[in-house]
C-alpha cells in the first residue's frame, strides 16, 4: 500500500472526509446473463437492446477514453467509434462471453492508433484552481511537488503499467478484465500493477508520512 | 495479502487512487452531453442494425450449417474415391447409402486402397472384392 502521502484536501474535488469524489462512471449495472441477452438480441438487428448496451457502458467508456486521449472531444468520437465497431463486429463476440472487457479492448486499441496517428501527448498540468487553494504557502508548495513529482512519475511508466494502473485504480477494472482488455494474461497485468505501484511509491516516498 | 502474488489481485489502495486523481487529468464526466453522445450512437447504429434485421435467415442457416461442413467434406472426398468416371446415379452397382460414421472410420483406419473402398461402398463379398481388384489402378 501507498504510505500516506500529505493531504491534498485544498481541492475543491474532495469531499469533508478527505475522499476523492469518484465520477459517476461506475460499473454497469447489468448481470452478466442480462448482458448476454442484450448482445444476442443486438446481434439480431434489436436497436432497444443496443441502446441499452450503449447506456449502460456510455461513461465508463468515456472516462477510458479520456485518459488514453486527454481530450473530451477526441474521447467522445472515440466512444461513437468504439461503439460502431463493437456493433460491426458483434457477430464475432462469443457467446458466455461478458461483453464489457471485449468492449473496452476494442476500445483500448483504436485509442492507441488514434494516439499514435495523432501524435497526442499526454498533458502533466497541474489545474490552476488547486494551486490557489493553499491553507500556507508552505503547505501549498509541498502539494505542488508532490503532485508534480507523482505526475512525473505517472508519466515515466512504460504504457502498459501506466495502462493497467489506471484501469485498475481509477476505472475499478479486475485483473482479469484488464487482462482481456490488453490482451496480456492475467499474471503479467498484475505484474505491471504491482511495478506501477512500486514506481509510484519511490516517486512519493519524500513526501510520505507514515499512518500511526 | 502479498502484493507481489501474481495469482490474484492486489488490494485496492484508495491512497493512491487519491492521489492519482488529484494530479489533475481527471474525466470531465459533467461537461459531456450525453444525450446527444447516445443520440449520435444511435444514429450511426441505425443502419448496420437494420442490416442484421434483414438477414437473418442467411444468417441463420450459415450458423446451423457451420458444423455440416466437415462432414460434407468428408462424404465428398468418399464419393470421390468410389465413383468412376461413366459410372450413372443410376447405376445398380453403385453403393446405396452412405454411413457417415463408416467414412469417419474408413478415412482413419489403416488399410489399403481396395479395402478402402470396400469399407465406405459397404460390399463385403467376393465378387465385389474382385471388381475392386480389376478396376484398381
Amino acid at each position: 500500500m501507498v504510505a500516506a502521502v500529505p493531504a491534498l484536501s485544498a481541492d475543491p474535488r474532495v469531499d469533508a472526509e478527505g475522499a476523492f469524489a469518484r465520477p459517476a462512471a461506475a460499473k454497469p449495472a447489468l448481470g452478466p446473463a442480462e448482458e448476454a441477452a442484450l448482445v444476442e438480441r443486438v446481434k439480431a438487428g434489436d436497436v432497444a437492446a443496443f441502446d441499452r448496451l450503449v447506456g449502460e457502458h456510455m461513461r465508463r467508456a468515456f472516462s477510458v477514453a479520456y485518459r488514453l486521449l486527454g481530450h473530451r472531444e477526441d474521447a467522445e468520437d472515440l466512444v461513437q467509434e468504439a461503439f460502431i465497431a463493437a456493433l460491426e463486429k458483434i457477430g464475432t463476440h462469443q457467446p458466455g462471453r461478458a461483453f464489457g472487457p471485449w468492449f473496452y479492448r476494442i476500445l483500448v486499441n483504436r485509442g492507441l492508433n488514434a494516439r499514435k496517428s495523432r501524435a497526442l501527448r499526454r498533458t502533466e498540468a497541474l489545474p490552476e484552481d488547486v494551486r490557489a487553494l493553499e491553507p500556507s504557502p508552505l503547505r501549498h508548495a509541498e502539494q505542488v511537488q508532490l503532485r508534480e513529482k507523482l505526475a512525473a512519475a505517472l508519466a515515466d511508466l512504460p504504457e502498459r503499467q501506466r495502462q493497467a494502473i489506471e484501469l485498475f485504480e481509477l476505472e475499478g477494472f479486475s485483473g482479469r478484465e484488464i487482462a482481456e482488455i490488453l490482451e496480456l494474461p492475467d499474471g503479467t497485468v498484475r505484474w505491471h500493477i504491482h511495478q506501477a505501484r512500486k514506481a509510484l511509491q519511490d516517486a512519493l516516498a519524500p513526501f510520505a508520512r507514515r499512518l500511526t | 495479502m502479498n502484493d507481489h502474488d501474481l495469482n490474484q489481485d492486489p488490494r485496492r489502495d484508495p491512497e493512491l487512487e487519491r492521489a492519482l486523481r488529484a494530479i489533475g487529468d481527471e474525466p470531465p464526466l459533467h461537461e459531456v452531453d450525453w444525450d446527444s453522445l447516445r443520440a449520435g450512437i444511435r444514429a450511426r447504429a441505425e443502419l448496420p442494425l437494420a442490416r442484421r434485421r434483414a438477414a437473418p435467415p442467411a444468417r441463420r442457416a450459415a450458423l446451423w450449417m457451420r458444423p455440416l461442413v466437415p462432414a460434407a467434406l468428408a462424404a465428398g472426398i468418399v464419393l470421390t474415391l468410389v465413383m468412376r468416371p461413366g459410372t450413372g446415379t443410376g447405376d445398380a452397382d453403385e453403393p446405396d447409402g452412405f454411413d457417415l460414421i463408416v467414412v469417419e472410420q474408413a478415412l482413419h483406419a489403416d488399410v489399403s486402397d481396395p479395402e478402402f473402398r470396400m469399407m465406405v461402398a459397404g460390399m463385403d463379398d467376393a465378387d465385389a472384392l474382385l471388381q475392386i481388384a480389376v478396376s484398381a489402378p
